[in-house]
C-alpha cells in the first residue's frame, strides 16, 4: 500500500471516531443525571423539634383538657390510696393508671382511619397481613372499595377496631411474636412491659401498646397517663410515694420533704439525680432551644412572642408585673398601647414601645419584690441567680429573667425542657428511634435499589 | 529534436486553482467532523445557565465592601433568589458580636447517632438535596475506641442506638488556626472575629484546595448545579451562611451564622432529642460550654495533634 493510501486510511479511521465521539458527546446519554433515580427528600419528621413527652405544666401552658388529672374525682382527699403488691413485692398498678386497651371510636378518626384502611388493603407487612386474613371475604371486599363518605366511613371504622380489638384480646396470649414484629421499633414502654410477663388488664394493655408500635403514624400515641412501673432498675424506686405526696395527690415531694407542684418536676428528680440537675440548672444537660445569648443583650423583636397578648396584659395591668411595666412607658407610649388593636398598621410602632420599655427595665435595679412576684413561678435559673452573692453584676440577666418567667406566654427565650419532656418518669429508659437516612452514597444506591424493584 | 508526445493521462488534470474533487471530498470530510468534535467538547458551555451577571462580576471584596455596597449585593441577592424560587428571602450581613466566641461542646454519652441533626442542618442551610450536601456526618464507634479507622458513617440499623457502638458526629471543628484558611489562593475564606470560618461564595473559585487541607472533611463542592426544592427554600438567609449556592463553590458549617449571630442556637442542636449538643460563648464565665469546660472532666478536640486547635469539643458525662 502507498503511503497516500496509508494516510487516506488513517484519516478515514480518525474522521470515523471523532464522528462516534461526537455523536456520542451530544447525545444525553453521556448525561448520568437523567438516567439516575432522584433522591427522595427526607421525611419531615426528622426535622421535628419537639419533645417526645407533653409535660403537665406544658398542658397548662397550652390551656388544655386537664380533667383526667384531678385525682380526687376518683380518690377521697387526705386518704392515702392503698398499694397492692404481688408475691414479688411488684407494686400492682391499679386498672385505671395502666392505659387504655380496647380501641374506640374516638381513638379512630378520619385520618387514623384513612391510614389504616391503606395498609391494611396493601397488607405487605405481616401484622396487616394477619390483620387481613382476619376479616370475612364481605369485609375485605368492603375495605378494598373503600371510599371517604359517611356511610362507608362507620363500616370501615367497626371492621377496622373490631380487627384491632381481637388482637388486645388475642384470647390472653401476648400479641408480640419475633419474626411477626422485625423491623418494627418497640416503645420503651413496650419493652419494659413485656420483660415483666403481665397478665390481665396489663396484657391487654401491653397488646395495645404493640398495635400502636406497629402503626405508629396510622395510630399516633398521644396519651400521657400510661403508668409501666420501671423506675430503677433496682426495683427499689417503684413506689408511688417516693414522688408522689400520698396526703395530696396534687403534689410531689422529693427526699426532703418539701411539697413541690407539677410544675416543678426538675426539682423533685434533682433530689436524688443531683449531679444531673446540677448540669441541668447550668444549661448542659437536656434539650434547649431559642438563645444562646442568655447574658445581658436586650429584647429583640423576634423574642417578643405574642405582642397582641403582651400589650392587652400592660394595659389592663392585670398584674403587679404589668403594671409595672406600664408604669415604665412614657405617656406617648402608653396612648399608642391603649388605642392598639391587633391586627393594625401601627404594630411595628407598638412593637417599639414595648421594646423600649422592656430594655428600660433592664437597665434599672432588681425589679423583683416579693409582692409583685407573687404567684409567679420563677424558673430554677433565676432563683439560682437570686441567690447568688455577686447580684449586682449580673443584674441585666437577672431582670431579663424575670421578666421571661413573667411574661412566659409574650416572651420568648430560652425553651428549656424539664425531664419530663424527655424521660417518662415511670419507665425511664430512654425511647430508641429509627436514625434518619444515612449519607449521600448510601441513599442514592437505596433510590436506585428501589427503583429497580419497583420495575421488576 | 522533437520530444515523443506525451501519453494521455487518465486522471483528469488538475483544475487551475489546484483543488480537485477528491481532495475537495477529504478536506470537507476532516473539516466538518472536526467542527463537529469542537461543537461537542463546547456542549458543557450550554448547560451554564447562570452566567455572573455585571453586578457580580464587578463585585468587590467582602472585607472592602462599603455598607451601601453591601446594601446593594443583598438586594442582588434578594432577586436573584426570588427570580429563582419564586419566593423573597430576607438576606443579611450579620457581623460578628463584640465580646463572643463561639464554642461547640458535645456530649458524646449521650448522642444516640439518630442523625437528626444531620438533616435539620440541610435543612436550615439550604443545602443541596440532588445530590445532597450534609455538613454533619455521625460516625459510629466500637465502645472504647476513638479509632477513626474503624468509624463507620454509612450504619443503617433498624434502631439507634446499638449495643455496643457510640456515635460522633463531626463537622467544621470551626479550628482556631484552620488549615483550610492558609491555603486558598484567593482569600475567599478566613476566619471572624467570633471564631466562624467563612467562605464568600461569590469570591471561590472551586480549586478545592481548602477542602485537600481540611483533616476533618468538612468541606463540601458543589459538583452540579445544587437542586433545591422550592416548598423547602429557608427564607432567613445571611450572605456568609445559607444563602443559595452555586455550581462549583466550596461550602461548609458556619455554625448556622444567619441563627447564632442574632442570639439564637444553631438548627442541629435545636433538633438534639438527646439534647447531646451545646453551644455559646466561651468568653461568657456563666455560659453552658464554659460551664461544661469548667466541670467535665473528659474532653476531646478532634485529631489535636494536627495542630488546628478546634473550637468543637467533644466530651463525657463523668
Amino acid at each position: 500500500m502507498t503511503a497516500n493510501g496509508k494516510t487516506g486510511i488513517t484519516v478515514a479511521a480518525l474522521c470515523a471516531a471523532f464522528s462516534v465521539l461526537a455523536v456520542f458527546f451530544l447525545s444525553d446519554s453521556r448525561d448520568g443525571r437523567g438516567n439516575r433515580p432522584a433522591i427522595p427528600l427526607v421525611d419531615t419528621n426528622f426535622l421535628d423539634t419537639s419533645t417526645t413527652r407533653q409535660s403537665y405544666s406544658d398542658l397548662v401552658r397550652a390551656k388544655a383538657d386537664l380533667s383526667d388529672f384531678d385525682c380526687y374525682v376518683c380518690h377521697e382527699k387526705k386518704s392515702p390510696p392503698p398499694l397492692r403488691f404481688d408475691a414479688n413485692l411488684n407494686i400492682i398498678v391499679a386498672e385505671e393508671h395502666i392505659g387504655p386497651s380496647k380501641f374506640t371510636k374516638d381513638d379512630i378518626g378520619t385520618n387514623e382511619l384513612a391510614g389504616m384502611v391503606e395498609r391494611l388493603r396493601r397488607h405487605s407487612d405481616p401484622i396487616s397481613a394477619f390483620l387481613w386474613q382476619s376479616l370475612s371475604n364481605s369485609q375485605q371486599l368492603l375495605l378494598a372499595n373503600y371510599k371517604p363518605s359517611e356511610e362507608t366511613s362507620k363500616e370501615a371504622q367497626e371492621i377496622v377496631i373490631s380487627a384491632l380489638n381481637n388482637i388486645i384480646t388475642n384470647r390472653g396470649q401476648s400479641f408480640y411474636e419475633p419474626g411477626r414484629f422485625k423491623g418494627i421499633l418497640l416503645g420503651a414502654e413496650t419493652t419494659l412491659l413485656m420483660q415483666q410477663n403481665p397478665t390481665g388488664p396489663a396484657l391487654a394493655h401491653l397488646n395495645r401498646l404493640l398495635v400502636e408500635d406497629a402503626y405508629p403514624v396510622e395510630l399516633p400515641r398521644n396519651r400521657q397517663d400510661d403508668i409501666v412501673m420501671g423506675h430503677g432498675k433496682h426495683g427499689r424506686n417503684n413506689n408511688c410515694y417516693n414522688c408522689h405526696n400520698e396526703t395530696n395527690l396534687t403534689l410531689l415531694q422529693p427526699r426532703d420533704g418539701r411539697d413541690l407542684t407539677f410544675a416543678d418536676t426538675a426539682q423533685l428528680c434533682g433530689s436524688c439525680h443531683g449531679p444531673t440537675y446540677r448540669d441541668w440548672v447550668a444549661g448542659a444537660h437536656g434539650r434547649i432551644s431559642g438563645y444562646w445569648d442568655r447574658g445581658s443583650s436586650p429584647f429583640s423583636e423576634d423574642e417578643i412572642r405574642d405582642l397582641a397578648g403582651l400589650v392587652d396584659r400592660l394595659r389592663h395591668q392585670s398584674d403587679p408585673v404589668s403594671g409595672y411595666v406600664w408604669e415604665q412607658l412614657l405617656r406617648p407610649e402608653q396612648a399608642l398601647l391603649a388605642n392598639y388593636q391587633p391586627p393594625a398598621s401601627n404594630s411595628k410602632e407598638a412593637q417599639d414601645a414595648v421594646l423600649q420599655a422592656l430594655n428600660r427595665i433592664l437597665g434599672k435595679p432588681s425589679i423583683y419584690q416579693p409582692d409583685r412576684f407573687k404567684g409567679i413561678s420563677l424558673s430554677p435559673e433565676t432563683t439560682s441567680l437570686m441567690q447568688q452573692s455577686e447580684q449586682d453584676a449580673h443584674l441585666v440577666r437577672l431582670n431579663r429573667l424575670l421578666l421571661e418567667d413573667a411574661f412566659p406566654q409574650e416572651l420568648t427565650r430560652n425553651q428549656r425542657k424539664v425531664c419530663v419532656n424527655c424521660h417518662n418518669p415511670h419507665a425511664p429508659p430512654f425511647p430508641s428511634r429509627k436514625p434518619a437516612p444515612g449519607p449521600h452514597p448510601l441513599r442514592e444506591i437505596a433510590a436506585m435499589a428501589e427503583s429497580q424493584a419497583a420495575q421488576k | 529534436m522533437n520530444q515523443p508526445p506525451s501519453p494521455p493521462s487518465s486522471t483528469p488534470a488538475p483544475p487551475a486553482n489546484g483543488i480537485g474533487r477528491r481532495s475537495f471530498l477529504r478536506t470537507s470530510v476532516v473539516l466538518t467532523t472536526g467542527l463537529a468534535a469542537m461543537a461537542a467538547s463546547l456542549k458543557p458551555l450550554l448547560e451554564i445557565n447562570d452566567f455572573p451577571t455585571m453586578q457580580r462580576f464587578l463585585q468587590k471584596y467582602y472585607k472592602e465592601m462599603t455598607p451601601e455596597d453591601m446594601a446593594k449585593v443583598l438586594k442582588r441577592i434578594e432577586n436573584e433568589v426570588e427570580a429563582q424560587y419564586g419566593m423573597r428571602p430576607h438576606v443579611r450581613d450579620l457581623k460578628p458580636m463584640d465580646g463572643v466566641e463561639f464554642v461547640y461542646c458535645l456530649n458524646l454519652t449521650r448522642c444516640i447517632g439518630c442523625r437528626k441533626c444531620v438533616h435539620a442542618c440541610v435543612a436550615e442551610n439550604n443545602q443541596s438535596r440532588d445530590p445532597e450536601i450534609q455538613y454533619i456526618r455521625v460516625l459510629r464507634l466500637p465502645d472504647g475506641s476513638l479509632d477513626i479507622d474503624k468509624a463507620d458513617h454509612f450504619y443503617a440499623p433498624e434502631s439507634v442506638p446499638e449495643k455496643g457502638y457510640f456515635y460522633m458526629p463531626v463537622q467544621c471543628q470551626q479550628c482556631k488556626n484552620p488549615p483550610c484558611v492558609k491555603v486558598c489562593p484567593v482569600h475567599a475564606t478566613w476566619q471572624e472575629a467570633d471564631g466562624i470560618t467563612v467562605i464568600d461564595y461569590d469570591w471561590c473559585i472551586g480549586c478545592r484546595y481548602c477542602e485537600a487541607a481540611c483533616p476533618y472533611w468538612a468541606r463540601r463542592f458543589n459538583f452540579t448545579k445544587p437542586s433545591l426544592p422550592k416548598e423547602r427554600l429557608n427564607p432567613d438567609m445571611a450572605y456568609l451562611g445559607n444563602r443559595p449556592r452555586r455550581q462549583g463553590v466550596m461550602e461548609k458549617c458556619h455554625f448556622c451564622i444567619q441563627r447564632t449571630r442574632a442570639g439564637r442556637y444553631p438548627a442541629c442542636l435545636e433538633v438534639c432529642p438527646a439534647g447531646a449538643r451545646k453551644f455559646g460563648n466561651i468568653l461568657d464565665p456563666d455560659s453552658e460550654v464554659s460551664y461544661i469546660l469548667k466541670s467535665k472532666r473528659v474532653f476531646i478536640q478532634l485529631k489535636s495533634e494536627m495542630g488546628t486547635s478546634p473550637r468543637f469539643f467533644y466530651y463525657f458525662d463523668v
